[in-house]
């Protein structure tokens, strides 16, 4: 039993001021249902990925909420594994399909987080990593990544420029999708070398931002998907790992290897290679994270990252193209909607629908999706026949 | 009564600022007030030190000193004006970091600058009486002077901790014999809820210190039938350089018996630190047998004198942790934006 | 309202006033923080408590300058993963008293009980584990 993508919706992404966390999750919703061609009362259950409404929103309960505002009464369960809440979402989706249990369900990823301080949504975040050994000492998240790139740099003679790389391609990737992403403009490696230190090496422009935004999908049985969709896009793989909460406990600090184990997952469920992976969308939550997210999913070898991304194998049109929504660097990350976004631009770019940033003849996409400093990843292969 | 020092630990700040960077913010001739006060500069705590932190870093080397099991200590005093809480024990916050049992009695103690010393009669009485086996007192401070007031030049932090126990041949140095002297003499204080304490100017001088130090000193001496002469080593608290050099004058005592425990020109007066902290810069360099005479003074006002013989154990023993000097020796300088920063007088 | 739950704090001052961990017997692996099972022996292993070494070496590192709630005033301060020694754990904890200069992987460090934050001016203060350059080995 396969299971096809038929519909997506998305908000924009940024500084939503006039627009809560329901308006948003609505929209996106409401969205993704008119893409689809379906009626609500075709939804057979909804599974809302979130990280953290309680404390940036004080809002709990996100799947009745959802499910409120879409005037609805059928199940609806909120699902969370920090950032990487939205993935998880979509897999919930994949299983009460795949299971025979629904037919057609929803899957979406909501955040508000500027409704609080930064200093406030700073703490929030670092409820995805330890919060008893590593919040406590005032560690942050630019601090958690920061910790890894000092390691990869020492370790592989990674440079900064290099990381940087990473987050210019994403801002110009992100100018060709100028409806959705939160900064649609180009940046320079200079630029991001000199921009306001956050976590040394990290500075502001090597760091995502703080997003409010949300993106829903439709996921239908593959038998049904052709009566609502002429370009239905197939999951064909799905991977999920966890690992330690806090990075000091790991084995590594220059590898996620959730991110091997879940990509592994993925990889044999779909019976593809990270060769065949035509267009691939990964958690940049900071340049650091796409350099060895690069890495350990094997598009080139563990230390080349750096280099791979500065040579240009990552940008559209070229080996692996990586981030073409722009990433969560330029297009924005509201932690649990961003699995859905990416999935999203995969679904996009499979269907040929993505535009300026269309990758020519992309058959098989992925998505990489990381909780915490690396605690849960979630890969998610995709595919149109 | 029989008890001694058994463990003794210093603990001074890293950072320093010279008496001249004071001064030249407030307009002030630095090298005058050098030369007054006897100060060159003092210890300033980072912005993440208080009177607990510096306590329990006492407090390890003394422990590492004393060689005994910590579950054996039962009672914990600490002497500070400088306390975290003003209702809440930093005694039992040191007993948890250093792995203290539960099975021990403890409080904290004010005295302005005396307190840590009255905790060393208190253990003093608690092991000789037989009610426990080690006490732990400690003296520690991080004294603040209000900005441009003349307390700025000396108020330090650091401290010091000794463990006291009663069998001879665990003891360091005996202590031989104390006595106090007290009496209602406000000369400084600090108001609840008050940041910075006031004094008396000069009236901290001739009724206050030098009255309860030098009455101290010589009720001991009496008691003992003792003369100063019979000690190679005196120390008398040092809210300055300048009062105790100017006892020492009173007493007749030769420079050369003060210099060991002088440690305020290069650390400033860490209050109820200060005159432990003296000790233990001389049970650093004392050789055995040789006889300290100690006399604290808090303000308010008291003084207590410690007469002390040092063992042959002392050679062993104090090279098992950092020296009052390493610690003297170990620093950083800092500006006076940065010590404002790291003392809270911006306040964020 | 304070911000920090004071018994969420209490239940760890054992464990985080000092660098107090747990061992498997029967794998000889340190925890710090403590685990209560050990993930590579599960009900077979044999957990005990562990007092670790005090000194060990900086392997990564990193300078905030942009603090969460509550760690404003002491902006910008250094974090480290410290590998304590005699094959001790890695753990994560704040370097004081260090020029960020010298900052190094590899630089030698020693644990520092230090105030880790206080819960504005009313509330508790909390004590931890930090790490200070040595300034003498062996001390």
């Amino acid at each position: 039993m396969r299971v096809a993508a038929i519909g997506l919706g998305l908000t924009k992404f940024g500084e939503l001021w006039n627009k809560s966390l329901r308006d948003i999750a609505l929209e996106a919703g409401m969205k993704a249902i008119n893409d689809a061609n379906i009626g609500s009362s075709d939804l057979d259950a909804m599974f809302i990925g979130n990280m953290s409404a309680g404390r940036f929103c004080g809002q709990e309960h996100l799947g009745a909420l959802v499910a409120d505002q879409a005037g609805l009464s059928i199940p609806s369960t909120r699902v969370e594994g920090a950032c990487a809440s939205g993935s998880l979402a979509l897999r919930q989706g994949l299983f009460s399909i795949m299971s025979g249990m629904h037919d057609i369900v929803f899957v979406g990823g909501a955040e508000k987080m500027t409704d609080i301080s930064t200093e406030f949504a700073t703490v929030g975040l670092m409820g995805a990593a330890d919060e008893e050994w590593e919040g406590f000492h005032g560690l942050t998240f630019p601090g958690l990544y920061a910790l890894m790139a000092r390691r990869h740099m020492h370790d592989f003679g990674t440079t900064h420029e290099q990381l940087a790389a990473a987050a210019v391609k994403n801002h110009h990737n992100a100018t060709m999708n100028a409806d959705v992403a939160q900064y649609p403009f180009e940046i320079s490696i200079d630029k991001v070398l000199n921009s306001t230190m956050i976590a040394d090496p990290l500075t502001l422009l090597d760091c995502s931002p703080l997003t409010d935004g949300a993106a829903a999908i439709i996921l239908c049985r593959e038998d049904l998907a052709k009566k609502y969709c002429d370009t239905p896009v197939y999951v064909t793989g799905s991977g999920q790992a966890s690992d330690t909460l806090a990075l000091h406990d790991r084995a590594s600090l220059t590898e996620l290897k959730a991110t091997v184990d879940a990509s592994k997952a993925a990889y044999k469920m779909a019976g593809v290679s990270s060769k065949e992976i035509d267009v691939c969308e990964v958690h940049d939550c900071f340049t650091i994270a796409e350099v060895m997210a690069t890495e350990d999913l094997g598009f080139c070898k563990k230390g080349a990252g750096g280099k791979f991304i500065e040579d240009g194998n990552t940008q559209i049109g070229s080996k692996i193209p990586i981030n073409t929504s722009g990433g969560l660097k330029a297009c924005g990350h509201p932690v649990g909607a961003t699995g859905i976004k990416q999935a999203a631009e995969i679904v996009a770019q499979l269907r040929g629908d993505a535009g300026k940033r269309q990758i020519d003849g992309a058959k098989t996409g992925m998505t990489h999706n990381i909780g915490g400093s690396g605690a849960t990843c979630v890969v998610n292969i995709f595919r149109r026949f | 009564m029989n008890s001694g020092i058994v463990g003794y630990g210093a603990y001074i700040p890293r950072f320093r600022i010279k008496v001249e960077t004071i001064a030249e913010v407030w307009g002030k001739d630095g090298n005058a007030i050098k030369r007054g006060l006897k100060i060159d500069e003092k210890a300033v705590p980072n912005y993440d030190e208080d009177t607990a932190t510096i306590s329990v870093h006492a407090a390890l080397n003394a422990l590492r000193r004393a060689k005994i099991d910590v579950k054996d200590i039962g009672a914990i005093y600490v002497g500070s004006e400088s306390h975290p809480y003003a209702v809440k024990p930093t005694s039992t916050i040191v007993g948890e970091a250093i792995g203290a049992s539960n099975d021990y009695t403890a409080a904290d103690l004010e005295f302005a600058c005396k307190a840590g010393s009255a905790g060393i009669q208190m253990v003093m009485g608690l092991v000789s009486s037989g009610m426990i086996k080690y006490g732990l007192a400690i003296g520690a401070d991080t004294a603040q002077g209000a900005p441009g007031n003349a307390l700025e030049y000396s108020a330090a932090g650091g401290g010091a901790a000794f463990i006291v126990g009663s069998k001879n041949n665990e003891m360091i140095a005996k202590i031989d014999e104390t006595y106090s002297f007290s009496s209602d003499t406000p000369d400084f204080w600090r108001r609840n809820y008050a940041k910075y304490p006031s004094h008396g100017g000069r009236f901290t001088g001739e009724p206050a210190y030098f009255r309860h130090v030098a009455s101290a000193t010589t009720g001991l001496l009496e008691k003992m039938g003792a003369k100063i002469d019979d000690f190679d080593h005196v120390v008398f608290h040092m809210p300055n350089g300048k009062f105790p050099l100017g006892m020492a004058r009173k007493f007749n005592i030769p420079i050369e018996k003060m210099t060991s425990g002088f440690v305020v020109q290069k650390v400033g007066n860490t209050y109820s630190g200060c005159s432990l902290l003296g000790l233990s810069a001389v049970l650093d360099v004392a050789k055995a047998g040789e006889r300290i005479f100690v006399t604290s003074y808090g303000s308010g006002a008291g003084s207590d004198s410690f007469a002390l013989t040092v063992s042959d154990l002392v050679d062993k023993r104090r090279a098992l942790a950092k020296t009052t000097k390493m610690y003297v020796d170990s620093k950083i300088y800092i500006d006076y934006p940065t010590y404002a920063k790291f003392r809270g007088k911006i306040s964020v | 309202m304070h911000r920090t739950s004071v018994p969420m704090l209490w239940r760890r001052f054992k464990n985080k006033y000092k660098l107090l961990g747990t061992h498997c017997e029967k794998c000889n692996t340190d925890f710090y923080p403590p685990r209560e099972l050990c993930p590579k022996c599960r009900r077979t292993g044999k957990i005990v408590e562990k007092r670790f070494s005090n000194y060990g070496a900086i392997v990564t590192y990193t300078q905030i300058y942009a603090p969460p709630a509550g760690f404003e005033k002491s902006v910008p301060y250094a974090l480290a993963i410290v590998r304590l020694d005699k094959n001790g754990p890695d753990v994560l904890g704040q370097v004081v008293d260090c020029d960020a200069k010298k900052l190094k992987i590899g630089l030698r460090v020693e644990a520092s009980f230090r105030k880790i934050y206080e819960d504005g001016k009313e509330g508790i203060i909390q004590y931890g584990i930090k790490f200070m350059p040595i300034t003498h080995e062996n001390l």
